[in-house]
């Protein structure tokens, strides 16, 4: 089968320098992946590729195809109908995604009109189903409310009307419920999970925290260094990471679990994230790691490729790992 | 003035008791609104409570002269979430390190004390001569502790002092304020909503919510073991490294009222074992029979236990 999303090589050039470099992946129909790294691992601007929402000057090469159909090559006016249709985005900040000085039920509605041939009244119906959906209470007086009289949770609750409209295949949520109250995160994780399940969607979430990916994905891709150094099932990922970074990262978030002891210091991974341009050749993670070789001065490759599997919703993607000695493998002497 | 007419009194804080006992890590956990930044303004003494006192070492902080304000500000320092936001663009680091040596007239060697500040936070001397902006988030965090140590206070405040950074770089400023800790034989409040942060660092810790405590205890008790519904809420929406199902409030993003028309529990609206005397009658925190040195403002604990453990 298909994937909804097939992602090979894309790469994006900040200047002379790549800042996003040989990413290949897939999601399948109506699969949860999380995409996970810190500042300056080039998620975003994965993201931002996909949906041809790069910044003025940056350009992505590679492939991204989607429903048989290159994104990359299509023109602006061809990939605004696939987006907020076919694939649909929510962000950090709601307030962003909307129009400030429209109604609520007008702006869900106006995305049915858009995409749909529906007529006004129709799609005011739809929209307030939405709205309902989205559990926003009272969702009949929400319709005439504007944006600001609404409280960040409960503007994220429209974003993500909004996304589902057009039952899209595939959302890309960027650091959704980073600026929310832990309460109000579990609601919109919950939220999102539950639709994107029930719209038969298939979600990409981006985010620097672990434990999200962890409630919410079954699948996880992590990055660092603009490159996608390990990927898998997100609990066997978690729970034996084969990348040193990976493993690093997982030791160095502190954990509230009945059972295991508190531990009086955290571990740190040497060194920090260097800034664009800054990593070495090779692997880009050798400069921080403890398990580094020769071999490593050559620039390792995700392995397995993705293969006709991975298009599959029901069966779990392989394991992958871009790394000369992962942490399941001997360490030559 | 009357540009906006009469304005209902809102208790940002309220009925607040809280100890810190010297040379522990106490949190304050609570989410937006909860006034916990309010009670670390307080705290310092950078906002005066409109009733109720806060004293530092037996001495209430109102009724201190110029001097004794300006020896307490040097006892007393605070850091913040942005470090972008507290560290002024255009002064150089070494500027910025010693400024609150002068503010508060502190004499010595200001320049052995920038080197012993830079050494204990892990930035180089080159540092000295460059500005903010040339400089990483986690070194800019650094930063501004490097200055809040500079006066040698004996606590220190910690507004979200994390919150902005990066998973790797977050542990390392975590595992940082710890080995300044004890190393400076500091009292740390620390102030977050992040509760996973504060079961690591705290000994102990302080639930705020619509303003006042709701539950205070020793954190690895009062995590494993939460009394009060509110608390349990929390810990339920955390979400987990090894998995485990998140649990939503439905009714988390309906703010609690905070004016001063509202009678009995703030969290009754929210609250799962909500019962008739929760609207009418505020609970008070007080301690717990069962567990001393932990206390909760809920009617129903210690009335019931059975029916809470549910």
């Amino acid at each position: 089968m298909e994937p909804v999303l097939r992602v090979r090589d894309l790469g994006v050039l900040v200047g002379p320098v790549p800042a996003v470099s040989g990413v290949s992946f897939d999601i399948a129909a109506s699969r949860r992946v999380g995409l996970i790294g810190e500042s300056g691992s080039g998620k975003t601007l994965t993201a931002l590729s996909i949906m041809g929402l790069l910044p003025e000057g940056l350009s992505a090469v590679g492939q991204v195809v989607h429903d048989g159909r290159e994104l990359l090559e299509l023109s602006e006016e061809e990939i605004c109908e696939i987006r907020g249709d076919r694939i649909t985005m929510v962000f950090q900040e709601p307030m962003t995604a909307l129009n400030p000085v429209m109604r609520i039920g007008d702006q869900v509605a106006e995305v049915l009109r858009i995409h749909r041939d529906v007529s006004r009244s129709e799609a005011k119906l739809r929209a307030m189903e939405l709205l309902r959906q989205v559990r926003l209470r009272d969702p009949e007086a929400r319709m005439r409310a504007y944006p600001h009289q609404l409280s960040g949770g409960q503007r994220q609750r429209v974003v993500i009307a909004l996304a589902l409209a057009c039952d899209p295949a595939l959302i890309i949520a960027d650091e959704p419920t980073t600026a929310l109250d832990v309460t109000v995160q579990a609601q919109i994780l919950v939220l999102l999970r539950d639709l994107v399940e029930d719209h038969g969607s298939s979600l990409l979430l981006i985010t620097h925290d672990l434990a999200v990916v962890a409630s919410v994905c079954e699948d996880v891709l992590v990055m660092y260094g603009g490159r996608i150094i390990e990927s898998g099932p997100t609990r066997d990922v978690f729970d034996s990471p084969n990348h040193p970074y990976t493993d690093g990262l997982l030791a160095a978030v502190p954990e509230i679990e009945a059972g295991i002891e508190r531990r009086s210091r955290l571990a740190t991974i040497a060194g920090s994230v260097p800034g664009l341009g800054q990593f070495p050749t090779g692997c880009v993670f050798r400069n921080r790691c403890d398990r580094a070789t020769e071999a490593c001065l050559t620039e390792p490759t995700l392995l397995p490729e993705p293969s006709i599997e991975s298009g599959l919703s029901d069966v779990d993607p392989p394991r992958r790992v871009a790394c000369f000695h992962p942490l399941d493998s001997e360490i030559p002497s | 003035m009357s540009l906006a007419g009469h304005r209902p009194v809102v208790h940002a804080v309220r009925a607040v008791d809280i100890v810190v006992e010297e040379g522990e890590t106490v949190g304050v956990v609570g989410e937006s609104g909860s006034g916990k930044t309010t009670l670390a303004h307080l705290l310092m003494g950078l906002d005066s409570p409109t009733s109720g006192s806060v004293s530092y070492r037996g001495r209430n902080l109102a009724e201190l002269s110029k001097t004794e304000t300006r020896e307490l500000r040097g006892s007393m320092q605070i850091i913040f979430q942005d470090p972008n936001a507290s560290l002024d663009p255009r002064l150089k680091v070494g500027t910025i390190i010693t400024e609150p040596l002068r503010s508060l007239q502190i004499d010595g060697d200001h320049q052995a004390r920038l080197h012993e500040l830079l050494d204990s936070v892990g930035l180089s001397k080159t540092a000295i001569d460059r500005y903010p902006h040339e400089f990483s988030g986690g070194q800019r965090q650094r930063i501004a502790i490097a200055r809040a140590l500079a006066p040698n206070p004996k606590v220190l405040i910690a507004d979200e002092p994390v919150s902005a950074l990066d998973v790797s770089v977050r542990a390392k400023t975590l595992n940082l304020l710890q080995d300044l800790k004890d190393h400076y034989e500091l009292t740390l409040v620390m102030i977050s909503h992040d509760l996973s942060v504060m079961h690591h660092i705290c000994d102990q810790v302080a639930v705020m919510y619509a303003g006042r405590l709701v539950e205070t205890g020793p954190v690895i008790e009062l995590f494993e073991h939460p009394e009060h519904p509110y608390t349990r809420t929390l810990l339920d929406a955390i979400p987990r490294l090894r998995g485990g199902t998140l649990v939503a409030d439905e009714l988390a993003d309906s703010p609690p009222a905070i004016d001063g028309s509202s009678t009995g529990c703030a969290f009754a609206a929210r609250c799962s074992l909500v019962q008739d005397r929760c609207y009418v009658e505020e609970p008070k925190l007080r301690e717990l029979e069962l567990a001393p040195g932990r206390s909760a403002a809920c009617h129903l604990v210690g009335a019931d236990i059975e029916h809470l453990d549910g």
